[in-house]
């Protein structure tokens, strides 16, 4: 099982910072200091970086701030100063794409790996809350204080060829009355977000159609909204620090669109005060909700005990991100580097005209090279193979040159020993004509018998071929 | 020495040495004796390969002294092919380098590392200025290939190798300049792949050269057969730096030298200056020096000599090959993180596919006529390049396009409505798809409407009923098309080539009959597979438009695509052995593909052919061995779900023996998402849409509705109390309270179906819910239930146990809380409470009170008690709506195993 720590930050003041808690033992694992993030104002990408806006206003423009944090390196913080003060943030799942809102109504859309400010667009009349993605990461939905939620295409927010027309979103819901609190969307491709609000509701619509599936209602405000890791659960926090269970309701309502129940089939209770962040543990099947009472609970899903409370005595926790343990070890292995080492850049603070240069480079997400290892494939065999046929045929010029110069070395071959046998040949006549010489000057010798001299003349003869040979 | 040695069996490893021996007896040549037949040597390389017979390894522990005789064997056998690499015959010499190669795959590591370096000497020698065999040239290359290969698994002696490769870079450079073979420019490029990607860094000094002589290939176009080889290997040169900007820079160069020729052979036929001059704008920043032009200064001057001479087919096949050049660096692993400019690779895409042979209005046509029907006639030649470079793109950029998916959208729209050659049609669907499948449904919005009515279009024959008549002709119209002369003289890598959408007899046969242009089965296959994606990513979008064409288009498609039966793979191995073309199955496959996207597909109605569609599932799992019979196999899975969905418990509890309530609450959760999804889609209740009810279900529909209507129904149920009574000794507390409920919701049946019009009652519900958390219940069962008074006081002992129990809302009624304080009740009064009750108990009661009624009142007592046992166990928070009180029995059927 995956361990999983618990990464919690506040709004109250900068020097807070950022908690990271170990989640099994309970342990403190990391403070990093300085950041105050309003709600929906933190995330980790990629398991790698910790992205967080800033409440407070920087420089004197009171312009707002994007802190980011690499996991492995959290002392050096990214710092990005956009124009103005950025609330809500979100990003794509693959971490490419970060999207920021502000409590003009206006959003942004940064890319990470360049850091471009691809776009910024009035999104709402009034203050944005809160910015999701769709499970597919191609909508963005985004609410505002005053319950209008609009969903935009991400397509045809980051045309680059009409950037100067005014984005029209595809659909925008009034049905909240009240702020917008929370965006749930299931993360397959299927279409349904879940919206929670002040209005005392949470709402379930179809993504796709625009249908207002289901509306579930609330005693109070709805403060804060988490799915389980099977997305079949939906917890609602509110106002009063209770949190309710519900099975998400994907629309029963048919044609006759919004169905409303009320009543939770489960209620929570261990928070005193407004409920003001849930998320769920995806390995440990822990609940992990934080109150304004300054605590954070773990909730075990099996009897719904609370296993573990933190404190957190300085003020409410805004923000609950779960991450993996392994991703704060900061000795990365040799090959993870080349994989994942990614460099990113500063957030821009102002979009760069389309047509510049440096506007039209996309940078690559990482690359992994660990597949080459195993390509060790063999050429020679197949070569051979290949070679042999070709021979076999005469087909190839290569062939037929090789089959030239296996004639010709053939021939040579057959030359040398041609000449060779000649040579052979010369020397027994020669020896033959000494033989015959030997022979005359013995023939004046009486005493040799013919057959003797005949088989020692054999014998002499067969002993030089074999020599020879 | 060994002849009379004795071993088991096929394993031992006294064997090998004598095997080996054998084949150096007889098999290996040697310097005596003539070499007459090369294919002894592929006997060689098969026995040595199968036995392994240069291992010198064994899965058990051997006699030191038969290791001793293996290993001196295997002197032996290096000896005789160093003899051999040495001769001056050059057959022998070949089946020396060969065999030598081989040696480097097969032999044990300890022997490798030991002589690697002395063969390595060797294998140079052969291809360096005194042997001249190109055949023994083209071996060598191969074997140092293999060499290198091996010696990539050894990482402690990199660095010693790296120098070895760095001496080999100048020969085999030397080969390419110098030799006028193509057999051994492709064996120096195959050698030179591999020294890159193994060892890139032994090619870092040489880089400019190496990057001269491979373009100068390119560029010369004399390497017709094996260019593409060369291509691999400029777009993997880059890697041998291993940085960023030398892939950047080498993508530059290729674009610039891409533009440049473009402007050459796109001449009159598109305003070329201003084309030209974007992509240049994008690629070099102005103010910056462009960078020298690809593979040197000095290709720079001879180029732009030969421009002169260079005849349109060498220009446009240039640009043919670095497209791919391009398409390859994107797709090639490289291991650092790189810019991509997607926006000149775009414009360049982009300026290919807009050319379609019709002449530039604004500029006189001063093109012959012989000019331009040559562009022409190689034009889908580029414009399947463009597209294969498109796909690279979106494959490597990945969501990074999202800045530049509208313009790829709209270039693909424009030329989707003008492309009309069946192989272009082909990949633009795959782009589609990828696409689709990619950007999900924000990309589905745009690409709808053009895949389906594309799609309509090329399916259209088929869908007509005279599909199963044309598609065999068809595909053999797409095969020959494939094959045609004019596009076969040329060799191209990865071209197979075009079908004119009337080409061959056949064809054009079907065509007079019909008096339209046939789809060819490999457009058809891929606009099914196009569909399927849109309906995977976005089956609900805006629906209501298309979505019911396209259902029973679909169903249409598959049920004419197997009316003919399913096509037998191995047949169409056999017909269409090389050419990569759709086959009849691939189109059937796609077909049923597509049906169960359709099926599964969310959309405002139940799928309206799904009973035909499991039909043809069922038939296509028969044909035992096929690809259609395991996917067929897989969509009944796949919709099994569909037509049964279950609530399954979350947790898998290991003490399944506790009966009592708190054992979690998790659990309470059944699986049913999906099958509430389903409930979502349909208007109607299951029983009167389904084609395919299933009984039990329609059995509880009969019941249910029967009750509904039906007073003598709740006297029947009326009479559980008693039977409680009678069995209450043996029931658990839980029993008693759930049959309380049942009585709660038998007492209210009219009020089931309108509790959809429940006002909103946020927080009244709330106060409710503080005084009911000791006896809420309790009091408002009273209130409501004096018919069913005897069943109190077994509530009473209920409530006494458990702390209380909560009746919640109109969701999940049958919840019971273990209140530990947590858990309270909440938003439930009297009159919410009946309602709430989910009408599956309802069901369940009367089922049982139905059989109850049949049977001895005892059995009906124990049956009724084992489905109330049932239900307490499986903990089952059953979330059913007011407006589909239709009722999902069938959820509970797959339960009492889950505990």
């Amino acid at each position: 099982m995956v361990r999983e720590v618990l990464v919690a930050c506040s709004d109250r003041s900068m020097s807070l910072g950022i908690t990271v808690w170990d989640m099994n033992t309970g342990d403190r694992l990391l403070h990093i200091p300085t950041c105050a993030s309003p709600f929906h104002g933190l995330l980790c990408l990629r398991n790698q970086f910790l992205v967080a806006s800033q409440a407070h206003k920087h420089g004197s423009f009171g312009g707002g701030a994007i802190f980011l944090w690499p996991l492995n390196k959290p002392q050096s913080p990214l710092r990005s100063y956009p124009i103005e003060a950025i609330g809500p943030i979100s990003s794509t799942k693959d971490g490419l794409y970060l999207v920021g809102g502000a409590l003009s109504g206006n959003a942004y859309v940064w890319e990470i790996m360049s850091g471009r400010l691809l776009k910024t667009w009035r999104a709402h009349p009034k203050a944005l809350n809160c910015l999701a993605f769709s499970g597919d990461d191609s909508l963005l939905i985004s609410g505002s204080c005053d319950g209008v939620i609009r969903i935009w295409s991400m397509i045809s927010l980051l045309d680059v060829t009409d950037s100067g027309s005014l984005p029209s979103f595809i659909h925008c819901w009034s049905e909240h009355h009240s702020s917008i609190t929370g965006f749930l969307t299931t993360g397959s491709s299927s279409s349904v977000l879940v919206s929670s609000s002040m209005d005392g509701t949470c709402k379930v619509w179809d993504l796709i159609s625009g249908r207002l599936c289901h509306t579930q209602a609330f005693p109070t405000s709805v403060t804060a909204i988490a799915l389980d890791s099977e997305k079949q659960i939906l917890f609602s926090g509110i106002a009063d620090g209770r949190i309710f269970v519900n099975i998400l309701n994907v629309g029963l309502g048919l044609e006759n669109s919004a169905v409303i129940s009320e009543g939770p089939s489960m209620v929570l209770r261990g928070h005193k005060g407004s409920i003001t962040a849930l998320t769920f543990s995806f390995s440990g099947s822990l609940l992990i909700s934080a109150s304004e009472d300054c605590t954070v609970c773990l909730w075990d899903v099996s009897d719904w005990v609370i296993t573990r409370r933190f404190n957190y005595q300085k003020g409410r926790i805004t923000n609950l991100v779960v991450i993996p343990q392994s991703s704060l070890v900061s000795v990365v292995e040799n090959h993870q580097r080349v994989c994942y080492g990614l460099r990113v850049p500063v957030l821009d603070k102002y979009p760069q005209p389309v047509n510049s240069s440096s506007g039209t480079v996309t940078l690559l997400p990482t690359y992994c090279s660990i597949e080459d290892g195993n390509m060790t494939t063999f050429r020679s065999t197949h070569s051979l193979n290949q070679q042999i046929l070709d021979l076999e045929q005469g087909r190839t010029p290569e062939a037929l040159q090789m089959k030239v110069e296996m004639s010709v070395e053939n021939r040579m071959w057959a030359t040398r020993m041609a000449k060779h046998v000649t040579e052979m040949n010369r020397h027994l006549q020669s020896r033959l004509l000494d033989l015959v010489q030997y022979r005359l000057s013995l023939s004046s010798d009486p005493d040799f018998s013919t057959t003797e001299r005949r088989k020692k003349l054999k014998l002499t003869v067969h002993n030089h071929l074999r020599r020879n040979n | 020495m060994a002849v009379f040695e004795h071993f088991q069996n096929l394993y031992d490893i006294r064997l090998k040495p004598r095997l080996l021996r054998s084949l150096i007896r007889d098999r290996v040549p040697d310097e005596k004796h003539p070499f007459s037949k090369p294919s002894e040597l592929s006997i060689v390389v098969s026995a040595v390969k199968n036995h392994g017979l240069l291992s010198e390894s064994s899965r058990e522990a051997v006699d030191p002294k038969h290791m001793e005789n293996w290993k001196s064997s295997i002197d032996a056998w290096i000896e005789r092919l160093l003899l051999l690499v040495s001769s001056k015959m050059p057959d022998k010499c070949w089946a020396g380098i060969c065999l030598l190669g081989l040696t480097c795959q097969e032999c044990s590591s300890d022997r490798f590392l030991a002589s690697y370096s002395v063969w390595f000497q060797k294998l140079l020698a052969q291809i360096q200025p005194p042997s001249d065999s190109h055949f023994v040239k083209v071996a060598s290359c191969a074997s140092l290939a293999d060499l290198f290969t091996r010696l990539s698994g050894f990482s402690n002696i990199k660095k010693d190798v790296t120098s070895h490769a760095g001496k080999l870079i100048q020969p085999v450079l030397k080969l390419l300049t110098d030799d006028s073979s193509g057999a051994v420019w492709e064996g120096a490029v195959d050698l030179l792949c591999s020294i890159i990607n193994f060892f890139p860094s032994s090619v870092h000094r040489h880089y400019e050269s190496v990057e001269a002589a491979i373009v100068s290939k390119i560029m010369s176009g004399k390497c017709d057969s094996n260019i593409s080889k060369f291509v691999h290997c400029l777009a993997l040169l880059p890697r041998s730096k291993g940085d960023e900007d030398s892939w950047s820079l080498m993508l530059q160069k290729i674009l610039i030298s891409i533009n440049v020729d473009l402007n050459d052979a796109f001449q009159g036929l598109e305003e070329a200056e201003t084309k030209s001059n974007e992509v240049i704008k994008h690629l070099v920043p102005p103010g910056k020096e462009p960078p020298p032009p690809l593979g040197g200064n000095k290709m720079q001057g001879e180029t732009s000599n030969q421009a002169t001479e260079m005849s349109e087919q060498l220009i446009l096949h240039r640009i043919s090959m670095l497209m791919l050049c391009c398409c390859r660096m994107l797709t090639n692993p490289y291991p650092a993180q790189v810019i991509v400019p997607v926006r000149p690779l775009l414009v360049l895409v982009g300026r290919v596919l807009m050319v379609d042979g019709s002449l530039s209005q604004s500029l006189l046509p001063f093109l012959t006529v012989m000019q331009r029907e040559f562009i022409c006639s190689e034009l889908p030649l580029l414009h399947l390049c463009g597209l294969d470079l498109l796909t690279g793109i979106i494959k490597r950029v990945r969501s990074q396009l999202l800045p530049h998916a509208a313009d790829v959208v709209r270039l693909l729209t424009e030329y989707f409505r003008r492309c009309a050659l069946p192989a272009l049609r082909v990949k633009v669907y795959s782009i589609l798809r990828i696409l689709l499948i990619s950007m999900g449904v924000g990309m589905a919005q745009y690409l709808a409407q053009e895949v389906v009515s594309n799609a309509l279009v090329d399916l259209d024959s088929i869908a007509h009923g005279c599909g199963e008549a044309s598609s065999t002709p068809c595909s053999k119209a797409a095969s020959e098309g494939l094959l045609l002369p004019s596009y076969r003289k040329r060799k191209h890598g990865t071209i197979t080539g075009f079908s004119e959408e009337q080409q061959g007899g056949v064809g054009t046969e079907m065509e007079a009959v019909k008096g339209k242009p046939i789809t060819p089965i490999a457009v058809q296959t891929a606009a099914l597979q196009a569909l399927e994606a849109l309906l995977t990513v976005g089956g609900a979008l805006r629906s209501e438009c298309w979505r019911q064409n396209v259902d029973l288009l679909l169903i249409t498609v598959a049920t004419n695509a197997s009316n003919g039966g399913w096509a037998n793979e191995e047949k169409d191995i056999f017909l269409l052995s090389d050419e990569p073309t759709s086959t009849r199955t691939d189109f059937q496959l796609a077909a049923l593909r597509a049906l169960l996207a359709s099926l599964l597909s969310p959309a405002r109605v139940r799928p309206p052919y799904l009973s035909q569609g499991l039909e043809l599932f069922r038939r296509g799992k028969q044909e035992t061995g096929t690809k259609v019979a395991e996917f067929c196999a897989h969509a009944l899975l796949a919709l099994e779900v569909l037509m049964h969905p279950r609530a399954l418990p979350l947790v898998n509890f290991p003490s399944g023996d506790h009966p009592d309530f708190g054992q979690g609450f998790n659990c309470k959760f059944p699986k049913n998402i999906f099958s509430s999804g389903l409930k979502n889609n349909s208007p109607f209740p299951r029983g009167i849409l389904g084609k395919d009810e299933i009984e039990p279900e329609s059995n509880d529909d009969e019941l249910y509705s029967s009750w509904l209507g039906n007073d003598e129904e709740t006297e029947a149920s009326a009479s559980i109390p008693d039977k409680h009574l009678e069995s209450r000794q043996e029931l658990s507390e839980k029993d008693g309270r759930l049959s309380t409920e049942d009585h709660q919701a038998e007492k209210h049946p009219s009020d089931l179906p309108a509790g959809a019009q429940f006002p909103k009652e946020g927080d009244r519900g709330a106060t409710d819910a503080a005084h009911m958390e000791t006896g809420g219940i309790k009091d408002s069962i009273m209130a409501q239930s004096e018919r069913v008074q005897e069943i109190i006081p077994n509530n009473d002992v209920r409530l006494q146990d458990k702390d209380v129990m909560v009746p919640t809302g109109d969701l999940t009624a049958n919840v019971v809380e273990p209140n530990k304080g947590k858990i309270e009740s909440s938003g439930s009064d009297s009159s919410k409470a009946t309602p709430a009750l989910s009408s599956e108990i309802n069901n369940k009661v009367l089922m049982a009170a139905a059989d109850a009624n049949a049977l001895p009142s005892d059995q009906g007592s124990l049956l009724t008690t084992s489905i109330v046992i049932e239900k307490g166990k499986k903990l089952v928070l059953e979330y059913n709506s007011d407006a589909s009180k239709d009722s999902f029995p069938d959820i509970v059927d797959g339960e009492p195993d889950s505990d």
